[in-house]
């Protein structure tokens, strides 16, 4: 009496299929499980009996022999509840054991029988297709989010006899169709508009050229000035995400567990702004289980972090690899994995730790003390960083003006738009997608300067005593500012404003 | 035994001094009065309980008595010679004159590196240790201004104004002496490092505290007299309306230096000390080369330092004979926008939003257009950019 179910489980941000083998022996009645199980892998045994044993079916006293397989990889969650249950009934022969061929089933049960909704269910389903499955059984909360994986017919379940009268007659399921993802971001909205935000016309033009170019952006300015006011509607103006992306930035919120059965798939772009008291490992994420951390959470988005002197040295440090790399590798006991952390970093400091530095009317604060302050940001950040700007306490004036057509959020989106396809064509069969990726090397090739704006470049660079670093990320927002006016060459013009954003 | 050469004390007469010197509790007063009584510090040092209860309280005396018992003085007092400082006597020769003359001189010094020189003229430049961006730069101004004329600077080498001062001072290849509320070898704030090592090669540290003594609070208010007493005018750049600065103001006043103080907006804090001085009657400082022209000739017109001013006498100036003209006037703009954002600017730092926002409500333009002329002035010199995003105009 041997019987097989196939399953998977994350690993990282990794998927396997595995393999469910049950055999059931006359031999002394035990129940035994091996191939490299977590401990709630292993408690499955209690779930299943009882969840049968309420389904009506009595399990004979056996002995009871359950593999996991590719046993050499570490299992963990409850998603192997469902299979295991399924492949005892097909082991005593309620379920003839062909038709589970081609099948991918995943799911926790409770001791009623019923099924609950697990994590990852979207990168292994896709997965699974991948592999060639044809059909796969998973909890109902998660099978709008399971839809969303192409090529594979998805079956959502609520309690353990659907299960089992489901998988014995096929013919006869209903499969969980998807929503039109492009339909979806076509049609999305936000609840903050930039038309919110009154004067402060240097942030955002600053907010319009980091959209653009995906540039990393610093705010600083004192309390209340707004800060995070721009960087809450810098999503508003960014490009769309593709339904490609969408579906890898919801594989990692699967992962992560955050995707619910109302709103199972993310076709924002992420946004994410941990409090300053964040510890290490829930930005970069980690643990025994190598959960995703919040740099991965906004991968394709954006990430505010607000008050960045007052974060962790070894939380701001942790910026650098993500910053450079565009992912984080994380080496723990139960193994290592590198995870997706694509974003664009919007910090915000106060100029000084009272708030008000340069106005030495209300700010008391020393030297020493302004620079001990700003030395908490480190260099290797600041210089990942391309636009720097101020945002000011804005007068009444400010407040009560008119607003300007041309701040909304539709119409700089607009700008952005444009601007990005510029670069799709500029970067056509390149490595990269922004301007802001151009690696020092290319910049001769993608940032050409004619010989008066050459000549103008050179002047900022003796005068402005410019390192090369920051040369280099001048002719980056150079180039954006050039695409957002629609020219074809960095102008003079270009150049003087990227200089008013740089360090 | 160098540093006993013209002294009018014996090496065991300074061993004692030094030692009530190092006595936190006993005051320069009450040595002076210690010395009036016994007749020598040799004496009073090794005076009975009952001969010292006429000068000193039970509480000082009790302190002293303990102290005397545990230290050796012969031992403290090499120390000083070791670490090459100079321990000089209100009688020594080398004593600097000016300070005889003042109210509570101190009755002994100690010198890191050399004492100003007598025969060149000194200024004081002091102000506020937390400054505004507008104090710093006037505070670099007259700094390397009055040494460029080889005029020596004294100050207290603390954050802000004063550590400023004497580091633009050393810059402009003056020199510069430092009177400290603590010991003379110890570097207090620990930011002015590197700029006490240069006091001590291209001027002096001046103390009347012991070495290793940490500047106590009451310390630094009891120095600024030897600020002002060791100079010839007094410079405050910034202060507010109550300050330290202001004690080393009443000081001067007291020993007849010229006080001048720079003249700030109204609405600044850091400049409400400075404004009272001057509507109390202090002299303005409204450009460098003025004040230097008018603080030499303020000087021959004493007949004091004759040697010094003959070799300057081109500097001299007779008061508001000559003004300067405006120097805005021979700019030259390449745009009217160019001209808009600059009048838009002064001296004091301006954000870009101010900036942005002052321009659009005289000629209304494009931002892109702004920042733009911003960095074409921060190119041609006459703006410039001050903690990152904020800019403001160049002298």
């Amino acid at each position: 009496m041997y019987s097989t179910v196939y399953s998977g489980g994350i690993n990282g941000i990794g998927c396997y299929m595995a393999k469910v083998e049950i055999d059931l022996s006359r031999a002394l009645p035990a129940w035994d499980m091996v191939g490299k199980l977590s401990h709630e892998v292993i408690e499955a045994k209690e779930r299943v009996k009882v969840a049968l044993k309420n389904a009506g079916i009595v399990i004979p006293p056996l002995h009871i022999t359950i593999n996991i397989s590719p046993a050499n990889i570490r299992k963990s969650g409850t998603g192997y509840d469902l299979p295991i249950a399924l492949g005892i009934v097909t082991a005593l022969g309620f379920i003839p054991e062909d038709i589970l061929e081609g099948i991918l089933v995943i799911g926790e049960l409770g001791l009623d029988g019923s099924v609950a909704p697990v994590k990852g269910i979207l990168p292994i389903v896709s997965a699974a297709a991948a592999h060639g499955f044809k059909t796969c059984i998973v909890p109902n909360e998660n099978a709008a989010e399971a839809s969303y994986a192409s090529g594979i017919n998805v079956i959502g379940v609520s309690c353990f006899e659907e299960a089992m009268h489901t998988i014995t007659d096929l013919s006869d399921a209903s499969y969980v169709t998807p929503r039109n993802i492009a339909q979806m971001i076509a049609t999305q909205d936000f609840e903050e508009d930039f038309s919110d935000v009154s004067g402060q016309a240097v942030c955002k033009r600053a907010a319009l050229i980091a959209a653009a170019g995906f540039h990393h952006m610093f705010i600083s300015g004192p309390p209340g000035s707004g800060k995070t006011m721009i960087a809450k509607r810098l999503r508003t103006i960014m490009p769309p995400l593709t339904v490609d992306e969408c579906i890898e930035v919801s594989g990692i919120y699967s992962i992560a567990g955050k995707l619910t059965c109302d709103d199972p798939i993310i076709t924002r772009r992420p946004y994410q702004s941990p409090h300053h008291a964040a510890t290490l490992s829930s930005l970069t994420g980690g643990g025994y289980d190598l959960h995703p951390g919040i740099l991965s959470l906004c991968h394709r988005g954006i990430l505010f972090l607000d008050e960045l002197p007052e974060f962790s040295r070894e939380c701001i440090e942790a910026l650098r690899e993500p910053l450079e790399n565009k992912q984080i590798q994380m080496s723990r006991v139960s193994g290592s994995v590198s995870y997706p952390a694509d974003f664009l970093l919007v910090a915000a400091a106060n100029p000084c730790p009272c708030g008000f530095y340069p106005d030495r009317n209300r700010c008391n604060c020393t030297e020493h003390e302004i620079r001990r302050y700003n030395s908490r940001i480190s260099g290797p950040i600041r210089d990942r960083i391309d636009i720097i700007v101020s945002s000011e306490k804005m007068d009444i004036s400010g407040l009560t003006g008119s607003s300007d057509p041309n701040g909304s959020s539709e119409h700089m989106r607009g700008l952005v738009l444009k601007a990005r396809s510029i670069q799709e064509e500029r970067f056509k069969n390149t490595p990269y997608r922004y301007n802001s990726h151009i690696r020092a090397a290319d910049i001769g090739h993608f940032c050409p300067l004619d010989e008066e704006s050459m000549h103008y470049a050179e002047e900022v660079y003796r005068s402005m005593n410019l390192s090369a670093r920051s040369y280099h990320k001048l002719l980056r927002v150079a180039r954006t500012i050039a695409d957002l006016e629609e020219s074809e060459h960095i102008r003079i013009s270009d150049l003087a404003e990227a200089v008013c954003y740089r360090t | 035994m160098e540093n006993m050469i013209g002294s009018k004390l014996s090496f065991r007469e300074k061993c004692c001094l030094y030692f009530f010197q190092g006595c936190e509790y006993i005051g320069n007063a009450t040595i002076k009065r210690l010395f009036n009584h016994f007749g020598s510090f040799e004496e009073a040092y090794s005076a009975g309980e009952n001969e010292l209860r006429s000068v000193l309280n039970q509480n000082t005396l009790e302190k002293m008595l303990a102290e005397r018992s545990k230290k050796d003085i012969v031992l403290e007092y090499d120390k000083v010679r070791q670490k090459n400082i100079r321990h000089i006597y209100i009688e020594d020769d080398d004593y600097p004159e000016k300070l005889r003359g003042i109210p509570d001189a101190p009755i002994a010094l100690l010198v890191a590196g050399s004492l100003p020189n007598p025969l060149v003229p000194s200024v004081a430049i002091i102000g506020a240790r937390s400054c505004s961006e507008y104090g710093n730069y006037m505070a670099r101004e007259y700094a390397s201004a009055l040494s460029g004329a080889g005029i020596q600077i004294i100050s207290g080498m603390a954050a802000g104004i004063d550590g400023i001062a004497q580091t633009s001072a050393l810059s402009a290849g003056g020199r510069s002496f430092a009177v400290l509320g603590n010991g003379p070898d110890v570097c207090y704030p620990r930011s002015n490092e590197s700029l006490y090592r240069r006091l001590l090669l291209n001027g002096g540290i001046i103390s009347e505290y012991c070495l290793g003594s940490s500047g106590l609070p009451w310390h630094f208010p009891v120095r600024n007299r030897i600020i002002s007493g060791l100079s010839d005018a007094l410079l405050v750049m910034e202060a507010k309306e109550k300050s330290g600065t202001l004690i080393t103001v009443d000081s001067a006043l007291e020993q007849g230096r010229d006080i001048y103080a720079l003249p700030g907006r109204t609405c600044d804090k850091l400049s409400s000390g400075c404004n009272n001085l001057i509507r109390q009657g202090a002299g303005i400082l409204i450009d460098p080369e003025e004040f230097l022209g008018e603080f030499l000739h303020t000087l021959s017109s004493v007949g004091a330092y004759s040697g010094f001013l003959k070799a300057k006498s081109s500097l001299v100036r007779t008061p508001l004979t000559e003004h300067k003209n405006g120097s805005e006037l021979r700019i030259s703009f390449s745009s009217p926008e160019e001209k808009c954002v600059y009048d838009i600017l002064d001296f004091n730092p301006k954000s870009m939003d101010q900036i942005v926002s002052a321009v659009n409500s005289s000629i209304p333009m494009p931002l892109p257009i702004v920042l733009q002329r911003l960095t074409g002035l921060c190119m041609k010199g006459l703006v410039e950019n001050i903690s990152g995003t904020n800019y403001r105009r160049k002298v």
